[in-house]
């Protein structure tokens, strides 16, 4: 019964609070949520893996409907003695396209960085990134606001790296959701 | 015809045993010459070349219920227009005769059959006789042994490369791998044909004499730092090869096979062989286009080698009744089945009973290399795979090799295919 009292408690804050104050200026948004991994390439498996993500972001307000800002996405998950990492870091612009839903897209072009290692082997890509995504903001008390939100993130032609080995025209993909707070 | 117990598989019949084969093949073709075959085999009259030197050479022994030309209905027609046998099944699915050997997994079910056919026996042997005829080498007919999967998956590098690459791939093999009689203690040549195709585009189809590991010689199965010097090979310019025969003797028998009562003895290690390959197609000027190095292993063969014997063969079924001075016998599951709990005295190498019949085996496919970007897709080689040009030439043999590079620079391997399919039963015994 107490549980479902907070839960209707959180609820009611989320509805019925205010709409962030400000829309200009400086705003920050930090989430957690799981991500779903998966690289492709000629001989690849394909297998997807899941596991912990976070998502940081920062910008700049341009107007009621634009923002410009950066992402920062993180990914890691280890499976049989295997750790994964993967991170991508974009400059990214978020639209929102209506004035009174308070849902948001975001696309940006970045760096990405994939990762997987054992104890004597590594198996690395760099490449340009692509983030594509969206969120929704729910407003919390001040300036604060609630920010369920997914996204996805791809290289493209990524270079497969062991030692010397290189596997070309490999593409890397992160699917993530999550949940943040968003300070504006 | 009796088979003889003992005889090296490269010459399993006496001359005139091969003619008086080649007679009863003759009438054979005769009678079947009216006749379409449903299953895909060869028309005779379909053979303008004539007969492959491996083609009627199996005649029935007294375990057997078919006959010599029920037998030679199973063949087909070579490249080189010749009849060469093929597989068949171990009964014969029309009369319901035995044949009393196997040629392993039904190529049929291959997804590769369709490109591939029917394999001719004895092919790269026959191209042997033509293109050095002072090196001529002939098999014999129970040693040929298919096996194939279809999609298996290629694995790369270590943990972390097998965890994020695979790639699928359907082969098929035949070697001839003869686990009877004392040939492979010297001889080091055997047909392997490999077929093997892959999603990337990895695609290569050969039949060669492979050279497997040097002649006159093998490796010790239960001390693989230890060579014996078997004999002299047939024939006598065998060329080294790559890889190894790595055979049991009677050492491995004594120390793994026989035990104290109330322990068990461990026959793998006892009797296990491991034909490991090491094969490439390569052209006039020694460049390699394709390499490809699968294992073929076998358990419980019916011979191992033995010096002491005058055939330098030793009968595993035979060492089930031993007893050393120490007291151990051979204890364990594949001598009591076969003796029937030591209720069955005497049995011979060549009793369907026993479990020493070389029909458990497997194949590990390991790696496969393609160099062959600049093409042509089509090699004429010599029977050792060698010499490779792009027009056919007197004993040359065709072989496709796709126009790629899949060498990718990372460790390529591939898994054991034909686990738990053993070809036992079915009236399959010694020689098989």
């Amino acid at each position: 019964m107490r549980q479902l009292q907070i839960g209707a408690a959180t609820a009611a804050l989320l509805v019925f609070s205010a709409p962030p104050a400000a829309a200009q200026g400086f705003w920050a948004s930090l989430g957690v949520g799981t991500g779903r991994q998966l690289v492709t390439c000629e001989i690849c498996r394909g297998d997807g893996n899941g596991g912990w993500a976070v998502r940081a972001a920062a910008g700049s307000t341009l107007s009621t409907r634009l923002r410009l800002g950066g992402e920062l996405h993180g990914w890691t998950d280890r499976t049989d003695g295997i750790r994964f990492r993967f991170y991508s870091v974009t400059p990214t612009l978020y639209w929102s396209p209506s004035a009174r839903t308070p849902y948001f897209l975001m696309a940006g072009i970045g760096y990405a960085n994939y990762n997987a290692s054992a104890e004597n082997e590594t198996i690395s890509a760099s490449s340009i990134g692509l983030t594509m995504g969206a969120g929704y903001e729910l407003a919390l008390a001040g300036r604060y606001a609630f920010t369920p939100f997914a996204g996805y993130t791809g290289t493209f032609l990524a270079n497969l790296k062991r030692d010397r080995t290189i596997i070309t025209g490999a593409q890397v993909s992160l699917f993530q959701v999550g949940v943040g707070i968003t300070r504006r | 015809m009796m088979t003889i117990p003992g005889f090296a598989g490269g010459l399993t019949m006496t001359d005139t045993i091969r003619v008086a084969g080649r007679v009863l093949a003759a009438a054979t073709i005769a009678a079947l010459a009216a006749c379409t075959d449903t299953r895909g085999l060869a028309d005779p009259a379909d053979a303008p070349a004539g007969f492959a030197r491996a083609y009627g050479i199996w005649a029935p022994g007294p375990n057997e219920t078919c006959t010599a030309e029920i037998h030679n209905r199973y063949a087909v027609v070579g490249p080189d227009g010749k009849l060469y046998p093929t597989w068949h099944p171990a009964v014969d699915p029309e009369t319901g005769c035995t044949f009393g050997h196997e040629h392993g997994r039904d190529p049929s079910g291959s997804a590769l059959y369709g490109t591939v056919g029917p394999i001719p026996f004895g092919y790269a042997n026959e191209q042997l006789d033509v293109w050095d005829p002072s090196g001529q080498r002939h098999e014999d007919h129970v040693g040929h042994k298919i096996e194939w999967e279809n999609g298996i998956e290629l694995r790369f590098g270590g943990q972390v490369g097998q965890a994020l690459f695979g790639l699928r791939c359907d082969v098929l093999t035949k070697l001839h791998q003869g686990t009877h009689s004392r040939d492979a203690f010297t001889n080091n040549l055997h047909e392997l044909a490999y077929h093997i195709r892959c999603d990337d585009g990895t695609r290569m189809h050969v039949t060669l004499m492979s050279a497997i590991g040097a002649p006159g010689e093998f490796v010790r199965a239960c001390d693989r730092e230890v060579t014996i010097v078997a004999g002299t090979p047939t024939p006598a310019n065998s060329p080294e090869g790559d890889g190894r025969r790595v055979i049991p003797d009677r050492l491995c028998i004594e120390q793994h096979a026989f035990v104290a009562e109330g322990e068990e003895g461990d026959f793998h290690e006892a009797l296990h062989e491991s034909w490991e390959t090491s094969n490439s197609v390569r052209t006039a000027e020694g460049r390699g286009v394709a390499f490809f190095n699968p294992y073929f292993q076998v358990e419980l063969p019916s011979r191992y080698y033995d010096a002491a014997q005058p055939d330098a063969v030793g009968r595993p079924i035979t060492a089930c009744y031993e007893t050393l001075a120490n007291g151990y016998r051979a204890w364990g599951e594949p001598c009591a089945v076969s003796t029937g709990g030591w209720t069955i005295f005497d049995l011979t190498f060549d009793d369907p009973r026993s479990l020493f019949d070389g029909a458990s085996r497997t194949v590990d496919i390991n790696y496969n290399e393609i160099r062959n970007e600049d093409g042509p897709e089509v090699w004429y080689t010599d029977p050792f795979g060698r010499s490779g040009r792009t027009e056919p030439f007197p004993g040359s043999v065709r072989q496709f090799v796709a126009r790629m590079n899949n060498d990718r620079g990372i460790g390529m391997g591939g898994p054991r295919i034909g686990q738990d399919r053993p070809y036992g039963g079915s009236g399959v015994h010694p020689p098989n």
